[in-house]
């Protein structure tokens, strides 16, 4: 569950989760909404697939990720975006340099 | 001491425990008004007919499948936690611990809380060979609409006096079929959700 909180914690995943309610979309289409590197939004996208978010789905080169929110953690979301929860950047940080090593 | 029981041992012992408390407040119960302990008892039996089936059949998921097996233990627990409590609230309203009343009143919880439990994890089931898009937007529409009418009914089921309690909860249940077929068609018909 501390996955879960931690993936839910970041705006930038939050928008992403929010993003794929509508639709699946390929991590290129994804990316598009955000003002972030390509090596960030990696890292934002590991976050939610080890907390069980997310599914992504290889097609050739692309990867296309759709939701996989269980209700409670919908509503768990709903109430971080709500308070306007954020993640500690102590945590990103270790985040960026795990995916750059 | 200090060693840590992983999580499938944890529920095998919970397990364990359930059957053995099943047993003995349905002997409890089985004593004192056999007629209302018959059927939580006979539910009771498939705990281990279920296990002796998993076993022989080898349904059961090897160590290499950590997550299957923690599921078909967790549906097992749960089980056992549904036919047990029955059987708990059995004998106590047998002896006349608690009201009478507690005994419907659990008929009216165990399908709410299944539903909630069910409506929860349904979002997370990813179905193969069907459009992501459309069965997504339909499997969060129906997980919502289980979670919330099982709230629903649970809160009825615990506040309202059993006569009232009996009609609303058929009520919720049967404005929930209703909203969930409507939001499905529309949502078949149109394809996508916002």
């Amino acid at each position: 569950m501390s996955s879960v909180f931690k993936a839910i914690s970041d705006p930038t995943r939050r928008k992403v989760l929010q993003l794929l309610r509508k639709r699946p979309m390929t991590a290129g289409e994804l990316a598009e909404h955000f003002d972030v590197s390509k090596p960030t939004m990696s890292v934002h996208f590991k976050v939610l697939r080890e907390a069980d978010l997310i599914h992504a789905e290889k097609h050739g080169k692309s990867i296309t990720y759709s939701l996989k929110m269980s209700v409670l953690e919908e509503a768990l979301m709903g109430f971080a975006q709500a308070f306007n929860m954020e993640v500690r950047r102590d945590d990103e940080d270790e985040d960026s340099k795990e995916h750059n090593s | 001491m200090n060693a840590r029981l992983d999580p499938i041992t944890l529920r095998k012992i919970a397990l364990y425990i359930l059957i053995v408390l099943g047993v003995l407040f349905g002997a409890v119960a089985w004593s004192q008004r056999p007629e209302a302990a018959l059927l939580w008892l006979t539910g009771m039996l498939t705990l281990p007919v279920a296990w002796a089936l998993v076993a022989i059949t080898g349904a059961l998921p090897g160590p290499e499948k950590p997550d299957a097996r923690r599921h078909i233990y967790n549906s097992l627990v749960g089980a056992g936690l549904l036919v047990t409590g029955a059987l708990i609230v059995t004998a106590a309203a047998a002896l006349e611990t608690i009201p009478e009343d507690w005994s419907t009143r659990f008929g009216m919880l165990v399908p709410a809380l299944v539903l909630i439990v069910m409506g929860n994890v349904l979002p997370k089931k990813i179905e193969p060979g069907c459009s992501r898009t459309r069965g997504l937007a339909i499997q969060r529409l129906l997980g919502w609409t289980f979670v919330v009418t099982g709230l629903v009914a649970l809160v009825i089921g615990l506040t309202l006096p059993i006569a009232y309690a009996k009609t609303a909860g058929l009520l919720v249940y049967a404005i929930a079929v209703l909203f969930a077929v409507i939001a499905v068609v529309r949502i078949r018909s149109r394809g996508v959700i916002g």
